[in-house]
């Protein structure tokens, strides 16, 4: 009782609202179910499910190097998420962030392959030309629905078809492409070019000081500044916003601008850390797992950071496991799928929270 | 290889042969689209419903050893799949397009997991000895020089592309179900508000939307095909999005859109041919539908500027 009593004094304190405590309580429910239909599969397809099970929730924190692995899957995913969460934040369902990592993956392999000279300059400008062309793309989406108000869903899926095709013609024909090489890729990145590796033992590079960066500015951005609310009050009226004297178009473009940036600063720092050189024939999925990200953390910065490594940790877990088991690295898309799912379903749990929410109104009338 | 040949590459009946052969998946993916644009409740799902479907007829038909059944498990997959997008969307309130989302990453992933499963390969399915549905020459029509070389010896399931598109053309025009069904997608208050019970038309129109995608994923694998492979679709459940995206409720344009869609593709089997940028070739579906749907907004707004 006394624990009770203790938790409700916290939760006054932290202000905590009954809402964000439903909210949390329906995620570990999903979680729950999510990894309880993974371990059913997984007692279908191997031979120790259970020791299989522990693997994968435990593994990855075994070794350094798995955990290192865990970080440098997250953060490309983090990046997508925190690109496609401004765009959601401001009501707008863009779902470009899956071509742009495609197309300034290519913008950053054409400057990784030139020779350049050392230092700093070479990583930055192959950072600079993903981000620039990312800004301009998405900007330019952004136009269209500021300015003529187009439907973002359709223009961005036929977008993301389209910058592949592109992309494609760039990588085989304009010259990035290395015919010596068995399989379609362009030449190999200059070292120069490389991002060195921060954390010794991982392949953890400045791209995760630039992700933890980036959260904190989308962070401020949105919850702590003048421009960030009138970005939010945009997403919820545009209407209301701009009777209210804000120049809504100048939202707009500011938020796609800054999306389309973030998405170029995660696919470049994702190639100059990890690859030798560029090899993408499709779609990578990043920008969709970024966006399954997004949904499952409402948009928030810091819950985009837990949700993707929630997933990447998972994921290394299950990798671990495949390689001594015929059980692949993939079932971690039934985790996923069913948490997206779940989590996005606004009547899941409901009536459990209507209950409640009638119970506690009982209590007031009572007392 | 001269100008001559290529020219003459695009008059040819072997050409025309190849159009209709490479329409068939189009031509379904569209009317998955469609009909469940129809009522309103959408399927981005297209692409992740084929591929499942693709997967599913290969490994049902080796389950089974029978081509027939192996379709039947492909066909139940494919409207399962419809069939949670409705129930997630409709009955737990998420959005239609996230559940899309999450079921094509899914679709790309569980494939290669079951597939890894079945035959310890991530790539293709080349060791199962899977059945294929056999061809048809149609009696009388395939003598006939030319047409005969066209419009015969396709795979089974394209016939059944052809009639059921007939069927649909029924149903949505000289049927009160299709009306009721557009009336839905068209404003959903209104048909509740004439009696029309929209919970069944759109769970209907879902079910429908199932059902092409996945016997557009068991050609691709039943016929077009005999093995699968991964990511196998590539795109075609977006070019039929992208075919109903500017076709919006109108069936015949569907039609008329996808068969010049699937034009371009089968220019692109004659492209790699000759080594010309066919990667190019291939968004030209999508460009026309940005194009289309940039004007059309354009145009919206300055008429609405002028009221």
């Amino acid at each position: 009782m006394c624990i009770v009593s203790r938790f409700k004094a916290l939760k006054e304190q932290l202000s905590i609202t009954n809402e964000f405590v439903f909210k949390i309580v329906k995620i570990l429910i999903s979680i729950l179910i999510a990894l309880g239909i993974t371990f059913i599969v997984l007692a279908l397809v191997s031979d120790h499910p259970l020791e299989n099970f522990i693997t994968i929730l435990t593994a990855p924190v075994k070794k350094l190097r798995y955990f290192g692995n865990v970080i440098e899957m997250m953060i490309p995913v983090a990046f997508a998420g925190l690109s496609a969460a401004l765009l959601f934040k401001m009501g707008v369902f863009n779902l470009f962030v899956e071509g742009l990592y495609y197309i300034c993956g290519v913008a950053c392999a054409a400057v990784a392959i030139q020779q350049i000279g050392g230092g700093a300059l070479h990583p930055l400008l192959c950072i600079l030309a993903a981000c620039l062309l990312g800004s301009v793309l998405m900007g330019g989406t952004g136009f269209l629905k500021a300015k003529y108000n187009t439907n973002e869903v359709v223009s961005t899926l036929m977008l993301n078809s389209i910058v592949l095709g592109v992309g494609l013609f760039c990588l085989k024909r304009t010259g990035l492409q290395d015919e010596e090489f068995a399989a379609i890729a362009s030449k190999v990145f200059q070292d120069s070019a490389k991002l060195n590796v921060i954390f010794g033992g991982t392949r953890i590079t400045i791209s995760f000081i630039f992700l933890i960066l980036t959260a904190i500015f989308v962070y401020v951005l949105m919850y702590r500044t003048k421009l960030g609310y009138s970005i939010r009050i945009t997403g919820i009226n545009s209407k209301f916003a701009h009777y209210s004297g804000i120049n809504v178009f100048a939202m707009y473009m500011i938020v796609h601008l800054i999306s389309g940036c973030i998405a170029g600063l995660g696919v470049s720092t994702e190639l100059l850390s990890l690859y030798d050189r560029f090899q993408w024939t499709n779609l990578p999925g990043l920008g969709w797992d970024g966006i399954l990200m997004a949904t499952l953390a409402d948009n928030h910065p810091v819950g985009i950071l837990i949700a993707s490594f929630g997933i990447a940790y998972l994921k290394k877990g299950a990798e671990v496991v495949s390689l001594t088991t015929n059980v692949p690295v993939e079932i971690i898309s039934i985790v996923q799928a069913i948490l997206v799912l779940l989590v996005s379903s606004q009547r899941f749990l409901v009536r459990f929270r209507e209950k409640k929410l009638l119970k506690e109104g009982m209590k007031h009338e009572l007392g | 290889m001269s100008w001559a040949d290529f020219v003459n590459s695009f008059f040819s009946a072997n050409f025309l042969y190849v159009v209709i052969r490479v329409s068939v998946p189009l031509l379904l993916a569209s009317l998955s689209a469609y009909m469940a644009s129809l009522t309103g409740v959408g399927n981005i799902a297209v692409e992740g419903i084929m591929l499942m479907s693709c997967l599913m007829a290969v490994l049902g038909s080796y389950w089974t050893q029978s081509a027939a059944l192996g379709l039947l498990i492909a066909l139940a997959t494919g409207i399962g799949m419809a069939l949670m997008i409705y129930m997630f969307s409709m009955s737990l309130g998420a959005q239609p397009l996230l559940v899309g989302i999450a079921l094509n990453t899914f679709a790309s992933s569980f494939t290669v997991f079951l597939l890894y499963q079945f035959t310890n390969s991530k790539g293709s399915s080349g060791t199962l000895p899977s059945k294929v549905l056999p061809t048809v020459d149609i009696p009388l029509i395939k003598d006939i020089p030319f047409l005969g070389e066209i419009v015969s010896g396709h795979y089974l399931l394209t016939y059944v592309t052809v009639i059921l598109l007939i069927l649909f053309y029924i149903m949505l025009y000289k049927t009160p179900m299709g009306m009721q069904m557009k009336a839905c997608g068209l404003n959903e208050q209104a048909a509740r508000s004439v009696g029309i019970n929209v919970t069944k038309m759109k769970l209907l129109s879902m079910l429908f939307s199932g059902l092409t995608a996945a016997i557009g994923g068991a050609y691709m694998t039943m016929g077009y095909a005999s093995i699968f492979s991964k990511d196998m679709v590539a795109g075609r459940g977006w070019i039929g999005i992208a075919a109903q995206g500017i076709a919006g409720i109108n069936y015949v344009a569907l039609l008329v859109v996808t068969m010049i869609f699937s034009v371009f593709q089968a220019i692109t089997n004659v492209f790699l041919l000759y080594d010309l940028p066919s990667e190019l070739i291939n968004t030209i579906p999508y460009v026309g539908v940005l194009l289309g749907v940039i004007f059309y907004s354009v145009a919206a707004t300055k008429k609405h500027r002028q009221v």
